[in-house]
């Protein structure tokens, strides 16, 4: 079994250009009762692993306690931080080092410019000041880097500067859109996407540590992640048991059809039952529309797949100049018989 | 060697950090590398600011560590060699 992804809360000290406007100055804040749920209730479904996300997780109010419990509880965890609150919170890591699987850094950019252009001013040097942290400490560290059209060239500069600084590794990611990283024109077309991941399989070839892509690289294979493949879950900060971190949290997006229920109202085990059933569905239209001819080149790209699926992109339509506007299905109700408009319009035979 | 009246300020591509137990690390942001400071080494970088001579540190540095003040100043000019050499820390013109 994977991992459960946990957003402890929406608070975020930082306003990155590519994020989820939902991550943007939030205030809920995950209540430590839910986390007893998670870890007394996913044990016996096979769960051993919490990851924690947010907002920037290391702002909940009782951080240290969150990650005591975990660790308490049995469970590995690993937590994905921006880094600006590390000098005061890390000797909790010391303090549940056995149990600590890594923790990941945000790194958006090769030069404190880039980096500092998309996360802010003093972002850079805070993170790497974290990065010093862990390397005399002997915690261990990887780094995560969101590619886009402002630092894509930059990727060889992010592999080598983490390597050389003793990172374990480098997750490429793509871009999910969002409004506010459509008005900054970051999204990469899908050559652009194609070519980038094709550069870090060059890299990776020749680097000391791995650099890795984050599931939602074109690939062949239609369930290449965690959540698609059933092992993995999400829970919000509303205690909302949901397929994936990159589909919650995307305020702008109208489809709530990947949030299985509350932990507030349900048990553990009940919410992910539906999750699976869900997740049935899912398999069974996206193995549908490839046996009708129906997936478009870009649908190998499986977050836009998601995202269109579980409409989180309706926004898009008001944008058609961004490079995913004509990528979009006509009808992107799930369950609907979905047809892509290209192929409406292929499709479309003129009547005499 | 540097005068006991130079003055020495981090350099602008440091990032310092100041562990729990009191440790400094830096970091140089040109060369990519860390150089970790032993407590009496970390005690003297947080009091580099560009102001104090390299005299007026080795005065406190005598009085918390109870060494002389000719082993103060030694230490604390052989630091400044390194961290200078390292481009950690540049030396301050003379205050006019
Ligand atoms: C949402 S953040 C939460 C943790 C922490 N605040 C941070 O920035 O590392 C987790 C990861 O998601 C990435 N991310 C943010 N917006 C994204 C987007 N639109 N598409 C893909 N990844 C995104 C961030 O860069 C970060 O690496
Ligand atoms: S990417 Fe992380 S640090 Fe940046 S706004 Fe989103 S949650 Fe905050
Ligand atoms: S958005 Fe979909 S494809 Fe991407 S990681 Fe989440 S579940 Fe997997």
């Amino acid at each position: 079994m994977g991992s459960i992804v946990v957003e402890l809360t929406n608070r975020c000290n930082l306003s990155c250009q590519h994020c989820f406007s939902g991550r943007h100055g939030g205030s809920a804040v995950l209540p430590l009762d839910v986390l007893r749920k998670i870890l007394d209730e996913a044990r016996p479904l096979g769960f051993t692993k919490l990851g924690f996300t947010g907002g920037d997780p290391t702002l909940h109010p009782e951080f240290r306690t969150a990650i005591r419990m975990t660790a308490e509880a049995g469970y590995r965890y690993g937590v994905v931080t921006n880094g600006w609150t590390f000098p005061a919170i890390y000797t909790i890591f010391q303090e549940h080092r056995m149990e600590l699987s890594g923790i990941t850094f945000s790194l958006d950019g090769g030069s404190e410019g880039t980096h500092d252009s998309i996360r802010g001013t003093g972002s850079f040097r805070k993170v790497l000041r974290a990065f010093s942290i862990c390397v005399v400490t002997d915690l261990p560290f990887t780094v995560n880097m969101v590619l886009n059209s402002r630092n894509v060239d930059e990727a060889e500069r992010v592999a080598r500067m983490s390597a050389r600084l003793g990172a374990g590794a480098v997750r490429f990611g793509h871009l999910m859109p969002t409004p506010l990283a459509a008005d900054m024109k970051l999204d990469l077309t899908p050559v652009q996407r194609r070519e980038a991941e094709r550069r870090i399989r060059e890299l990776n070839a020749a680097s000391p540590i791995p650099l890795v892509l984050a599931p939602g690289y074109h690939a062949a294979d239609l369930f290449p992640c965690g959540p698609l493949r059933g092992d993995d879950v999400n829970v919000d900060c509303h205690g909302n048991l949901t397929k994936c971190c990159h589909l919650s949290g995307q305020e702008e997006g109208g489809g709530q059809e990947d949030v299985a229920g509350s932990l507030h109202e349900v048990s553990f085990a009940e919410a992910w039952r539906r999750l699976v059933e869900e997740n049935a569905r899912v398999r069974e239209e996206k193995e549908r529309r490839q046996r009708e001819g129906l997936l478009l080149d870009s649908d190998y790209f499986p977050c836009w797949y998601c995202s269109l699926y579980y409409r989180k992109v309706d926004w898009l339509r008001g944008h058609p100049d961004h490079p995913w506007a004509g990528l979009m299905w006509e009808d992107a109700a799930p369950a609907a018989p979905f047809v892509p408009l290209s192929q409406l319009l292929r499709n479309a035979e003129p009547r005499i | 060697m540097i005068a006991p009246d130079a003055r020495l300020k981090p350099h602008k591509d440091v990032i310092h950090t100041k562990l729990a137990n009191g440790e400094v690390v830096l970091l140089h942001l040109g060369s990519e590398s860390y150089f970790s400071l032993n407590e009496t080494g970390s005690a003297i970088w947080t009091l580099l600011d560009g102001n104090a001579t390299l005299e007026q540190i080795a005065g406190e540095i005598e009085s918390r560590y109870e060494v002389s003040p000719e082993q103060a100043l030694a230490s604390v000019a052989e630091l400044a060699e390194q961290l200078v050499a390292q481009k950690l820390a540049t030396l301050e013109h003379p205050l006019s």
